[in-house]
């Protein structure tokens, strides 16, 4: 088969090259069946971000359903002698309001021109549409009730139909000013609100020498991070918040010079001409218009032809300071828990966030403008992080409240997938915002 | 869609037929890789099991970058490794750090006559440790350096060791080839 060979390894190679044994065929036979298990973290990042959205459709839904639940309408309408009773003149049931806020609304207007000195209390309306009963006591018979200007069951409207006031015959055509005052519930269970944070992030080394000496001549670069939250109450201390935001990590490469106006002189024969080593993997520059070099760390290649020397173009420089941005879109999942409960809280606030990763760009920065030099290979396109931190939540009013919270935050999952660089990111950012509470 | 992405996608929606599909048309190939690293069919059989289950598991993580072939190959040599370890990593011997890696005797070997099967049979015979170092230095390409990380031994243990399974493997080829030669004559 052979003839006389060199290299004992050479022959052993290429002698079993290919070479092929049929196995037992009772291997198969007692090979249990595998069951494919679909990639796990896509299965946790599928449920961590259901459930968020599940939770953020909630909330929603519950706001809307809310908005006229806890809605107490008082209406101090001093007329004198005047009575009121009342029923729909249809005499038929009501049809069912479509939004309670719109049963608000109907009970001002109605209580504009009607001469009576009433409390109306907008009841949740049921699913079933009801037949509208008004009961109203004249005043006299109130007179002689002590008790009559704390209560209200006797006074309340159920107010499932849609009416106008001019079906109340006897109401009087003057238009009485009324004082309505709308009190929120004191059990406010949702709050609604944005934030944002200058972060920095930091990436670790994982141990590995070569990414030590990389991040030696590298910098985090500040970037913003902002969100949009909605935040459940669950008792009075524990809340749980999600929502969906978009967080920015950024790394300033020092010391790499880059030039534009290349492909002017050279016409490049792939998606790139260069390559930069970085902590966070390597950087493609797939922009073919700037040369890049490296006057003393040796972390650029480049697949132009070493007969051909970019360096004698009269090139413009861009920088020295290659760039990195990684946005991703964020389902954060948090729970906090209130430690002081004043007018400033003071919370423990800590969870996980799912990332998905939006944008990957190396670029350099010419006088405020951005060129876009490439991206960087390996980031994983998921993430997954836990945070902590403590938050200071100022009450501005019953309603709307000011947060400041500095976040501590650890990336689960690796940065990058690039073999030398199997690091982790760290990241650390105080987010400030308002919250709404309803 | 080639027929391999076919049955890629296939065993990725869990069918044992497409599974099936895949291990007739891989396995014989793979069953000489196991052998190779076995040293014996009873453990080269738990081997090509092995790396079949561990293949259906994470096929989805295949990224079709490069070759898939070559993708289960590498699943097939590491669960050899894993089993090695396990196996002898508390019986090694003679961790001898030579430093130098000798070359082994050019062009001196006639080696008509030999089949693949005759080779594999060879490096089945081979000590465990030579027969691991050989295996991954000669046949699938990884440098000393590599290699020591994987058995858990030194840069000089490796290079010791294939210099000796080089040794044991020309001794076996001139004595096969011999009485190759021999017979013809007669």
């Amino acid at each position: 088969m052979f003839d006389r060979e060199p290299n004992i390894d050479i022959v052993f190679r290429n002698g079993l090259k290919n070479f092929e044994v049929l196995p037992p065929s009772d291997i198969w036979d007692e090979m249990p069946p595998v069951k494919i298990s679909r990639n796990r973290h896509k299965i946790v990042y599928a449920a961590v971000a259901g459930l968020a959205l599940l939770i953020s459709v909630s909330a929603a839904l519950t706001a809307l359903f809310r908005t006229g639940n806890d809605l107490s309408v008082d209406v101090a309408a001093n007329i004198p002698g005047a009575s009121f009773t009342g029923s729909h003149p249809s005499g038929a049931a009501g049809v069912a309001l479509k939004g309670q806020e719109r049963e608000a609304k109907v009970i001002r207007h109605l209580f504009r021109e009607t001469p009576a000195n009433v409390v109306v209390t907008a009841e949740p309306s049921s699913a079933a549409p009801e037949t509208m009963t008004v009961e109203t006591p004249a005043i006299s018979d109130r007179e002689n009730d002590p008790a009559a200007d704390n209560r209200n069951s006797e006074e309340r409207v159920n107010l499932a139909g849609l009416f106008t006031s001019h079906d109340f015959g006897n109401a009087g055509s003057k238009i009485i000013p009324v004082e309505v005052s709308e009190t929120k519930s004191k059990n406010s269970h949702f709050m609604i609100g944005g934030s944002v944070a200058p972060a920095m992030s930091i990436i670790s080394d994982g141990g590995d020498n070569e990414t030590k000496k990389l991040l030696s001549e590298e910098n985090s670069m500040p970037e913003l991070s902002a969100g949009l939250s909605v935040r459940y109450k669950i008792s009075s201390r524990f809340s749980i918040q999600t929502g969906l935001g978009v967080t920015s990590l950024g790394q300033i490469v020092k010391g790499i010079d880059i030039y534009s106006g290349l492909s002017h002189y050279y016409s490049s024969k792939g998606d790139f001409n260069y390559v930069v080593q970085t902590a966070s993997g390597q950087v493609i520059a797939s922009n073919t218009d700037v040369r890049i070099s490296d006057g003393s760390a040796n972390r650029v290649g480049s697949v132009i032809s070493s007969a051909y020397d970019p360096s004698k173009l009269p090139l413009n420089y861009v920088n020295d300071d290659l760039k990195q941005r990684f946005r991703y879109l964020e389902v954060p999942l948090i729970a906090r828990y209130k430690l002081i409960d004043r007018r400033v809280d003071m919370n423990l606030c800590g969870g996980v966030s799912y990332g998905y990763l939006i944008e990957n760009v190396a670029f350099a920065s010419v006088d405020g403008n951005n060129v876009k030099v490439g991206y960087t290979q390996g980031i994983n396109k998921h993430s997954i992080s836990s945070q902590m931190g403590f938050g200071m939540e100022y009450n501005i009013s019953k309603s709307v409240s000011f947060n400041l919270e500095p976040m501590f935050r650890y990336y689960l999952t690796p940065f990058s997938d690039a073999s030398n660089t199997i690091n982790r990111q760290y990241s650390f950012g105080i987010f400030s915002g308002l919250f709404y509470r309803f | 869609m080639t027929e391999v992405e076919e049955i890629i996608k296939g065993c990725l929606s869990g069918s044992r037929h497409f599974q099936e599909l895949l291990y007739r048309r891989y396995s014989p190939r793979f069953y000489a890789v196991s052998l190779q690293y076995a040293g014996d069919a009873d453990e080269a059989r738990d081997i090509l099991q092995e790396s079949f289950i561990k293949i259906f598991e994470n096929l989805e993580k295949f990224n079709h970058d490069g070759s898939f072939e070559g993708w289960m190959r590498r699943i097939v040599v590491n669960t050899a490794l894993e089993r090695y370890r396990n196996r002898y990593y508390l019986s090694r011997v003679d961790d001898i750090d030579s430093g130098e890696e000798p070359e082994a005797d050019p062009g001196t070997t006639d080696f008509a006559g030999l089949e693949a099967s005759d080779l594999l049979k060879m490096i089945m015979e081979l000590p465990p440790k030579y027969r691991m170092v050989f295996n991954l230095y000669a046949i699938e390409g990884y440098a000393h350096r590599e290699i020591a990380e994987m058995l858990r031994i030194s840069e000089g243990t490796s290079k010791s060791n294939l210099s000796r399974a080089r040794d044991i493997l020309q001794r076996k080829v001139k004595i096969f080839t011999g009485i190759s030669r021999r017979a013809i004559n007669v």
